[in-house]
C-alpha cells in the first residue's frame, strides 16, 4: 500500500512538474482558438501517462493523476484516452495509441449488422469530447442485452463541431455505415462506465476547485481596498473559508470513492461516483460564486485566467449525467434501504419506533 | 490546502457494527426515534451496560480501564448509538474529551483516579468553557483561581454548561495568571467537583421549556493541586487541542439522523421526485461529511490537531442537521407542532433544537474564522 502511494506521489509530482514547465494561459487561449496541443500530448504520451496500460500506468493511479489535470486546466481529453484505454485494454483489444475519445451517448436508432471480421453501424453519439482531434474513439453500442465496444478509426465518422461552457470541443460524431473492424463485448456494463467517467469528472474537479482556490486566496491577499487587503476583511473571510469547506468535502468523497477502485469494489465504485456526482454542484457553485464575487470584475474578463477553470468547473456538474441522472441512480441503488444501512453500506441497523 | 488520506473501515468492524446493533437490539430502553439523543437522552442503567461492554474508553489504555481498540473502531460504536438515537448524553463529554484530555495531559494519579470510572460509564461530566462575557471570545473568560494554601480557590462562573446538573465533575477554564497581553497566556483547567456545596448549579431552559444547559457559580471553591489538570497557564493550548476532538465526531452531522430517516421513508412512498431530488444530495452530504470525519478520526489517532479540518466538519455537519430540517418542513404533510405522528413530532423538535446546532461547541463564524486563518488570510 505504501509503496503504491510512493508510486503514486511520484506521478503527481513529475506530472506537475510537466505541467508546471509547459502548462501556460497562452497554451489554453490557443486551445481555445481551435489549436489541438499536439506537443503537449506528446509530453503526455512520452511520460506514460496518456494511456492506461498493463506495463504502465495502472488504473488508480490514472483516476489520481487527473486530479493534476483539473489544477492545470488541461485543454485535452486526457480523462477520455485513460479511460477508454482501460476498457479497450480490458476488452482485449489492442490500445491503438494516439488520440482516443470516448463516445457514451449514442441516439437511437442505431443499426448495427455483425459478421465475424466486421461490424456495419449507422448512428450519432453526442458530446464526445475533443472528437474532432481524436485518432481513434471507443463508442458503446447497447445491443440487446449486450453491449458493444468499438475502435473506430477517424476516417470511419463524420464529426459536427460543439462546444461545452469552457469551449473544449463536445462533438456530435456520426457512423454511417460505417465498417469496424475492431470491436467486442464490453467487459463492463454502462454503469460501470459512467460510474468511471463520473469519477474522473469528480477528480478532475477536485484539482480545479484547488486551483480556484488557490488563486483566489492569493488575489485576496494582494488586492487592497479601503487601506487593506481583501483577505482581512471578515465577509471575504467567510467566503474563504466556505470554499475551503466544499474543496475539502469533495476531496474527502473522491477519495474515498478512488478507495473502492482500488480495492476493484465496483458496486462501491458506482456508489461513491453516484454519491460524488450528486454532491459536485454545491462544491462547484459555492466555489465559483465566491472565486468570482471576490475577484470583482477583473475576474469576469478573458484577460484573467480565472475563467480556464471556473467554466470548466460548471462543465464538469453536467459532464457524464447530471445531479437529478445520478440522485436517480442513488435512489436506484438505495432501494427500499433505511438510510442509514445505505450509508453504512450494512442492513440491519436498530430503528427506534416510529409509526 | 488540506491533506488527508482517506479512511477505509477496516473489515473487522462489519462484525463490531453487527454487535453494537445486536447490543442495542437487545439493551437499549424502549422508545421513540429522538433527535440529539446524545446531548439529552440518558439513562444511567444504559450507560453502565456500555461501560461493561467495552463500549466507552474505546481507545484508552487498558490499566485505566480502556480496552485499547483503534480509534476507527470507536467511531463506529458511536454512529451506531447515534443512529439509533440511544441514551448516551450522561458519559458522552467524558468519553469524547475529558477521558483524551486527562489521558494526554493528567498526572498518573489524576488518570488512575477518574479514567476507570469513566469507562465504566458512571463518571459523567460536564465541560466548563463559555462564560457570561466570554462566549465566542472564549479568551476572554475571568473565573479565577488563586493560591490558597497548598492549593487553590476558584470564584467566578460559567454558563451555557449542558447537563452539569447531571455530572459529577466539570473540567473548568479558569484563569489563573493576571491578564496580560497575550490573553490566551495564564489560563488552566481545574477538575471541579460539582458536588461541592460551595457550587451552585442553577438550570436554563431552551426554548422549548426543555433543561440541557446550566449556570455553574463558584463560591469561594477550594481547588486542591491534584485537580488542576498538567501544568498551570497550560489551558489554552489543551483546549484547542480538546476542540478537535469536541468538533470533528459524527454527532456534528448526526443529530438529526432519525429525522432523516423518517423523511425518506416517507418521501420514498409518498413523494417520489421530493426522494429524488431533495432527499439524495442530503444523503450525499452525509456521506461525504462521514468520510472527512473519519478521515480526522484518523489524524487524531496519529496524534495530529486537525484543527482546522475539525472546524470544517462542524461547520459543514450543523448546517446540513439544519437543512434536514427545512427539506422535512417542505415534504411534512402535517403542521409542526400538531403531532399526531412521529414524522412530524420529529420535524418539530428539530426546528426547536435547531438554532444550538450552529452555536454549541463553537459558533459557525468563530470555525469560519478558524478555516479562514488556516488558509493564512490572518
Amino acid at each position: 500500500m505504501s509503496r503504491d502511494n510512493d508510486m503514486r506521489a511520484m506521478i503527481r509530482e513529475t506530472a506537475t512538474r510537466l505541467m508546471k514547465d509547459h502548462m501556460t494561459n497562452t497554451l489554453r487561449r490557443e486551445a481555445e482558438d481551435g489549436k489541438f496541443l499536439g506537443e503537449l500530448w506528446k509530453l503526455l504520451e512520452d511520460n506514460g501517462f496518456a494511456a492506461v496500460e498493463e506495463e504502465g500506468l495502472s488504473y488508480p493511479d490514472a483516476v489520481a493523476l487527473l486530479e493534476v489535470a483539473g489544477y492545470w486546466g488541461v485543454p485535452l481529453p486526457w480523462a477520455q484516452s485513460l479511460l477508454a484505454t482501460k476498457i479497450l485494454g480490458d476488452a482485449g483489444l489492442t490500445s491503438p495509441g494516439g488520440v482516443v475519445s470516448l463516445g457514451l451517448q449514442c441516439q437511437a436508432p442505431v443499426h448495427m449488422a455483425r459478421s465475424q471480421e466486421q461490424m456495419t453501424v449507422s448512428g450519432t453519439w453526442h458530446c464526445v469530447p475533443w472528437a474532432r482531434h481524436a485518432d481513434t474513439i471507443l463508442f458503446t453500442l447497447p445491443n440487446g442485452n449486450d453491449l458493444w465496444v468499438l475502435q473506430t478509426p477517424r476516417d470511419a465518422f463524420h464529426v459536427e463541431f460543439h462546444e461545452n461552457l469552457a469551449g473544449e470541443p463536445a462533438d456530435s460524431v456520426q457512423l454511417q455505415q460505417a465498417s469496424i473492424k475492431t470491436f467486442a463485448l464490453s467487459p463492463y456494463d454502462l454503469r460501470w462506465i459512467q460510474a468511471q467517467a463520473a469519477l474522473m469528472c469528480v477528480m478532475t474537479a477536485v484539482g480545479a476547485i484547488e486551483r480556484v482556490l488557490d488563486m483566489t486566496v492569493a488575489y485576496a491577499k494582494e488586492r487592497t481596498q479601503f487601506g487593506r487587503p481583501l483577505a482581512r476583511f471578515q465577509a471575504i473571510q467567510e467566503k474563504l473559508a466556505e470554499m475551503a469547506g466544499e474543496s475539502a468535502a469533495l476531496r474527502a468523497i473522491a477519495a474515498r470513492t478512488l478507495t473502492a477502485v482500488e480495492e476493484q469494489s465496483w458496486d462501491e465504485v458506482i456508489k461513491y461516483a453516484g454519491v460524488a456526482k450528486v454532491r459536485l454542484p454545491q462544491a462547484v457553485w459555492t466555489v465559483t460564486t465566491h472565486a468570482h464575487q471576490i475577484h470583482g470584475a477583473m475576474g469576469f474578463t478573458q484577460e484573467y485566467p480565472l475563467h480556464y477553470y471556473t467554466r470548466r468547473l460548471w462543465s464538469y456538474r453536467h459532464d457524464y449525467g447530471p445531479e437529478r441522472y445520478w440522485a436517480q441512480e442513488m435512489a436506484q441503488a438505495m432501494g427500499d434501504q433505511d438510510v442509514w444501512d445505505f450509508v453504512t453500506g450494512m442492513p440491519g441497523s436498530l430503528r427506534m419506533p416510529q409509526d | 490546502m488540506f491533506t488527508f488520506e482517506p479512511a477505509r473501515l477496516p473489515e473487522s468492524t462489519r462484525k463490531l457494527r453487527q454487535e453494537v446493533r445486536e447490543f442495542l437490539k437487545s439493551e437499549q430502553p424502549p422508545g421513540k426515534a429522538q433527535v440529539d439523543a446524545w446531548l439529552g437522552a440518558f439513562s444511567p442503567d444504559f450507560s453502565r451496560k456500555l461501560g461493561k461492554q467495552g463500549y466507552i474508553g474505546m481507545t484508552w489504555p487498558r490499566r485505566y480501564g480502556g480496552h485499547e481498540r483503534s480509534e476507527l473502531e470507536r467511531y463506529v460504536v458511536l454512529e451506531e448509538l447515534l443512529a439509533a438515537a440511544a441514551p448516551v448524553s450522561l458519559h458522552w463529554v467524558a468519553d469524547r474529551q475529558m477521558g483524551p484530555l486527562i489521558l494526554r495531559y493528567g498526572t498518573e494519579e489524576q488518570k488512575q483516579r477518574y479514567l476507570p470510572k469513566m469507562a465504566q460509564g458512571e463518571s459523567y461530566w460536564a465541560i466548563g468553557m463559555s462564560e457570561p462575557g466570554a462566549g465566542s471570545d472564549l479568551a476572554a473568560i475571568t473565573a479565577k483561581l488563586v493560591p490558597d494554601g497548598p492549593g487553590y480557590r476558584l470564584s467566578g462562573q460559567k454558563i451555557w454548561t449542558s447537563g452539569a446538573h447531571r455530572s459529577h465533575y466539570m473540567m473548568t477554564l479558569v484563569r489563573s495568571g493576571e491578564t496580560s497581553s497575550d490573553r490566551h497566556q495564564g489560563l488552566t483547567n481545574v477538575i471541579v467537583d460539582l458536588a461541592d456545596p460551595a457550587v451552585a448549579i442553577r438550570p436554563i431552559r431552551i426554548l422549548n421549556g426543555e433543561h440541557h444547559f446550566n449556570e455553574v457559580f463558584f463560591h469561594d471553591v477550594s481547588i486542591p493541586p491534584e485537580s488542576v489538570l498538567g501544568v498551570v497557564g497550560d489551558g489554552w493550548t489543551q483546549v484547542t487541542e480538546e476542540l478537535a476532538h469536541e468538533r470533528s465526531g459524527p454527532e456534528r452531522f448526526l443529530s438529526t439522523l432519525p429525522l432523516l430517516r423518517s423523511l425518506s421513508t416517507y418521501a420514498r412512498s409518498h413523494d417520489h421526485v421530493a426522494f429524488v431530488r431533495e432527499i439524495m444530495p442530503l444523503i450525499s452530504e452525509l456521506v461525504t461529511i462521514r468520510e472527512l470525519s473519519l478521515a480526522i478520526a484518523v489524524i487524531l489517532s496519529q496524534g495530529g490537531h486537525p484543527v482546522v479540518e475539525a472546524a470544517v466538519v462542524k461547520d459543514m455537519g450543523t448546517k446540513l442537521e439544519r437543512k434536514i430540517t427545512e427539506v422535512a418542513e417542505r415534504i411534512l404533510p402535517q403542521v409542526p407542532g400538531c403531532d399526531q405522528d412521529d414524522f412530524t413530532r420529529l420535524v418539530t423538535d428539530s426546528l426547536l433544537h435547531g438554532p444550538g446546532f450552529t452555536i454549541r461547541g463553537g459558533t459557525n463564524e468563530i470555525l469560519q474564522g478558524i478555516i479562514a486563518r488556516g488558509l493564512g488570510t490572518r
